[in-house]
């Protein structure tokens, strides 16, 4: 089966590729901190943050279809707020709505606006972040920025695993309709719930087995790894550049300095 | 340090919490450097006894690795000697990748990194994995994933090797580079199996469990010249006969070793 993978594009070669796994998610987290906490109406900073993204975009040499693909992600859940918002009271910011006159109110574009540019930033940040370094670089990388083992080690779990259970699931499917299994409402809805207790089983089964595999090389309920790679100066030089330029956009950008 | 087997054995009894009697009254003994098969239909209670030859389960009777009795105080050094590689390779291999999952024994015996990663290193190169240290176990074909799972276990260099049917869902070529290197591992093996075809190359020494109890214990040779043995616990004569020594007696179920001079050893049909 072919698995669409979190980390497609993590093997490519570029200068953002290059960089250590702790300076990428310190920089993009930090923009994406920065951006958020921009006001709505600095309209020119966002425009800043975007460009920086861009120029980011083009070092790494990622293919746009892929980031395009991967953006279109935020588009639902951009709709749906875009559905709600321009309902909004002028001057309540999700205070009630206003169905009967279907009036716009400005201030509901400007939430619209606020949460249109911040989203995009931010998937684009993760779309650079994890497409650019390998999951288990990722991994290792939040490991040594002294995030807790034990989420480290689930989210580890869950990615290593989750290829396992879609095959499983695809498995169960194919199995199921080869037998002529058609989705005819109340009575299927059994057979769904037989599948979905099926791979809870096979799955609570597989973490048993895998603590035995665990046990058998001397797990003893403490994780230990090697020490990484250091940061190199060049890391740290380009993190610091690209953030002192993201916070002095953030700074101009507010005061309308642009314009 | 005077003389002690591998693997000891004696009157060996498991019951599962829900009452299945999985193994009875078993005794075995594997000298050091011996290769033996260990066959049997579905349920017979091998995978069961694997899993006591490391102190993951804990039955009544004992068993002994290089004369350590498994306790508490041992399992540690035990599960070093004693490697075992299990069934399905994607319980095996657990990690982000390749070679963390290698690494994962030596790290957990405490080595300092140049050792594991040297470690690491060699055990890749002897299942012919090397290079494949950054790749994701889920990015392997399962041949590969395979050997990535003995290498996962060679790395802690056991000196007893046990795989839970290594055969199982490869295709003809990789078992045969699997038993390529197996045949290159210069350890003791036992190794689970119903596929006698590939125990020919491996193993001169067959041991046959059903219904929880070993029924038979003899030269490879000698399993194999009775027809009726294998046909009685579910197994099949190997497609071809070229291999078979031609001095070997067609009827020699008189002279398998009885095991349990109480129950008459070999079962007669
Ligand atoms: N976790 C378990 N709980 C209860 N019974 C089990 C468990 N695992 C295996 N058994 C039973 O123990 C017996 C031996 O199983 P197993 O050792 O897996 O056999 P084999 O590996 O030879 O196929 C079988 O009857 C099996 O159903
Ligand atoms: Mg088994």
């Amino acid at each position: 089966m072919r698995h669409s993978y979190l980390d497609s594009f993590s093997n490519l070669d570029s200068p953002i590729h290059r960089l250590e796994a702790r300076a990428k998610i310190i920089l993009f987290f930090a923009l994406v901190v920065v951006c958020v906490t921009t006001p709505a109406k600095a309209y020119p900073a966002f425009a800043g943050y975007l460009l920086v993204l861009l120029v980011l975009l083009f070092l790494s040499r990622l293919p746009l279809k892929h980031v395009f693909k991967r953006a279109l992600v935020v588009v639902p859940f951009v709709l749906m707020v875009a559905a709600f918002i321009p309902f909004l009271k002028t001057g309540v910011i999700g205070g009630g709505y206003n169905l009967g006159g279907m009036t716009i109110s400005q201030s509901g574009l400007l939430v619209l606006w606020n949460v249109v540019v911040k989203s995009s930033v931010g998937v684009l940040s993760m779309i650079l972040l994890s497409s650019t370094t390998p999951f288990d670089g990722l991994l290792k990388g939040f490991e040594r920025l002294k995030v807790p083992h034990i989420f480290t080690t689930i989210a580890a779990f869950m990615y290593r695993y989750s290829f396992v259970l879609v095959d499983e699931a695809m498995r169960m499917k194919q199995a199921r309709d080869s037998r002529n299994f058609k989705g005819r409402w109340i009575w299927d809805a059994k057979v769904i719930g037989h599948m979905i207790g099926n791979l809870f089983m096979r799955s609570y089964e597989r973490g048993e087995r895998v603590y035995l595999a665990m046990l058998a090389r001397g797990y003893d309920g403490r994780s230990r790894t090697l020490e990484g790679e250091r940061i190199s100066t060049a890391d740290v030089f380009f993190v610091i550049t690209v953030m002192t330029l993201v916070v002095l956009v953030r700074i101009l950008g507010s005061r309308g300095m642009f314009l | 340090m005077h003389h002690h087997r591998a693997i000891e054995i004696t009157n060996l009894c498991y019951i599962y919490p829900d009452g299945t009697e999985a193994l009875r009254n078993i005794d075995l003994s594997i000298e050091n450097g011996e290769s033996v098969a260990l066959v049997g239909p579905n349920g017979a209670g091998k995978s069961t006894l694997i899993l006591h030859l490391n102190g993951l389960l804990r039955g009544e009777g004992e068993v002994r690795i290089f004369g350590l009795p498994i306790n508490d105080e041992n399992v540690r050094e035990i599960r070093r000697r004693v490697g075992v590689v299990f069934q399905d390779p994607d319980d095996q291999l657990f990690s982000p990748t390749v070679f963390d999952d290698v690494a994962f024994g030596p790290l957990n015996m405490g080595l300092p990194r140049e050792e594991v990663e040297r470690r690491v290193g060699k055990a890749l190169e002897a299942v012919g994995m090397a290079g494949f240290e950054k790749r994701a176990a889920f990015h392997l074909s399962f041949g590969q994933k395979k050997r990535a799972a003995i290498a996962t276990v060679l790395s802690m260099e056991p000196d007893v090797l046990v795989l839970d049917e290594p055969w199982g869902n490869l295709d003809p070529r990789g078992r045969r580079g699997l038993l390529n290197v197996l045949q290159s591992l210069p350890v003791t093996r036992l190794i689970v199996t119903h596929d006698l075809f590939y125990t020919m190359e491996l193993c001169d020494r067959v041991v046959m469990m059903d219904g929880g109890r070993i029924i038979a214990d003899a030269p490879l040779a000698q399993i194999l010249a009775d027809e009726g043995i294998l046909e009685e616990h579910g197994l099949e004569l190997p497609q071809t006969e070229l291999k078979i020594p031609p001095t070997a007696d067609r009827k020699v179920r008189g002279n398998l070793r009885p095991l349990h001079p109480a129950n008459g050893g070999v079962k007669e049909a």
